[in-house]
């Protein structure tokens, strides 16, 4: 059998869905038997028809069991498997450790809502105009993913099925308008209150990276910021503390999860081959050197705290903090 | 899950510096990590789950061109020959003599997914 691979990419993340709904939409002759989907699309992917429904390959496939449970519930809609998350991410805490230490903040203090806020004022008293702020606030496009998590940690959601809606039975019910909701938001502004401002523009690390910050809630990726061969000695330099701050230590974390999924679409001529490369694709002994190359987060036990798991330990830096975050982990249900 | 023996590695080192060599704008950094798994996935699948004797790439490098079209996307092909296996659970495929496997891959774009 003659194989031939082609594939497809494209440059800018806000581009990318747009061109596999096009592509997707708009099969021809030239249809598509792999694809990548971002976890918050899959929803809208599959509202639209545009994916296979694997829940018997599932089945069938014995890494199943080994997924963690926020990864495999992220690959569902409405009770059916859609794709297979291959490699998430987490966000929690980065700081440097001589800034805080010259400007005297106990990093321990950063854990709590009260602490927090009170270690961005000191950072900005003591630093001044020497960077652009202590504590670093998203105030981007994507800020909700900052908020979310304070949302679940009080027990809020962000949609809620409900029963009784006058013509349509059950419905969502945006649920994320709640108390919870609310306190959560109050404690962000509590933030700006305190002179941290939001950031508007964002850069996913590389303004950390390079010192115009002290403390910054950001993802697993900030490795991927620093020269690979200083991640051996980074937490020397650098610190992470794998949580996002809580109202209280009796209150558990919560974190955004992100990553990508592979999918079969619904017009493939090949669905069967192509379930079966994505099912390859996540054998450890393949998946493993990928992850280690790129600093990504497992999706699957055996990588994540399990036997193959030791080079990633090893190699990316504060693997297994980032890696305890995910059964904390949730998701957006921005389009699921 | 299949057993998969380390015949892959060698060919894999040897296909990436090929690629390396010969394009080096687009080389590991610059190529989506999604598109790396796969290529990966499709050179050890080559030499493990099918017959590694028929396991070979057979596209030369000098044809690998990644390049951006005007809708800031890019393509690009890959071609190696399988032979089918009793490993393999793929079945309705096998008396298929030519297949083109098309995928779209995230990961290279300019911030990451959430």
């Amino acid at each position: 059998m003659n194989i031939q691979l082609k594939y497809e990419s494209s440059r800018f993340y806000n581009e990318t869905k747009n061109h596999i709904v096009d592509r997707l939409s708009t099969n021809g002759s030239d249809p598509v038997d792999i694809v990548s989907v971002d976890q918050i699309w899959l929803g809208e992917l599959v509202g639209k028809s545009l994916l296979r429904n694997l829940t018997a390959e599932f089945g069938k496939w014995s890494g199943m069991s080994d997924l963690y449970e926020a990864n495999l519930d992220g690959s569902v809609y409405n009770n059916t498997l859609y794709a297979l998350w291959l490699w998430t991410d987490v966000r929690g805490m980065w700081y440097w450790k001589d800034m805080l230490q010259e400007a005297g903040v106990d990093p321990e203090s950063l854990k709590t809502w009260d602490g927090y806020i009170s270690a961005g004022v000191k950072l900005n008293d003591f630093f001044g105009d020497n960077i652009t702020q202590g504590i670093h606030l998203v105030g981007a496009s994507h800020d909700p993913d900052m908020w979310y998590p304070y949302l679940w940690m009080l027990g809020g959601e962000i949609l809620e099925l409900r029963q009784g809606h006058p013509t349509k039975g059950v419905y969502w019910f945006p649920s994320y308008n709640s108390s919870q909701g609310i306190r959560a938001m109050e404690f962000l502004k509590q933030q700006v209150d305190a002179g941290i401002k939001p950031q508007k523009e964002h850069y996913w690390g590389a303004e950390f990276a390079n010192r115009t910050f002290t403390v910054m809630i950001e993802g697993s990726w900030m490795p991927r910021e620093f020269p690979k061969e200083s991640w051996p000695t980074l937490d020397e330099k650098v610190g992470f503390i794998p949580m996002f701050p809580v109202p209280n230590q009796t209150i558990a974390t919560s974190t955004m999860m992100g990553g990508w999924e592979l999918a079969t679409p619904s017009t493939s001529q090949y669905s069967e081959l192509s379930w079966e490369l994505i099912t390859i694709m996540a054998q450890p002994e393949i998946l493993g050197p990928f992850l280690q190359e790129y600093g990504f987060l497992p999706t699957q036990h055996v990588l994540g705290d399990g036997p193959d798991s030791e080079p990633l330990r090893e190699s990316i830096p504060y693997f297994e903090e980032m890696v305890s975050m995910i059964p904390s982990g949730r998701k957006q249900t921005k389009y699921s | 899950m299949r057993g998969r023996t380390g015949a892959g590695t060698p060919i894999l080192t040897r296909k990436w510096q090929q690629l390396c060599k010969t394009n080096q704008r687009y080389c590991i950094v610059k190529t989506s990590p999604a598109v790396i798994a796969f290529l990966m996935v499709s050179i050890i699948t080559t030499s493990t789950i099918l017959d590694p004797a028929l396991g070979t790439s057979v596209n030369s490098s000098s044809n690998n061109a990644t390049t951006y079209d005007d809708n800031n996307t890019n393509s690009e092909d890959y071609s190696f020959t399988l032979s089918p296996s009793n490993q393999s659970s793929t079945s309705t495929l096998l008396d298929r003599t030519n297949v083109t496997l098309t995928g779209i891959f995230g990961g290279l774009e300019d911030q990451p997914a959430r």
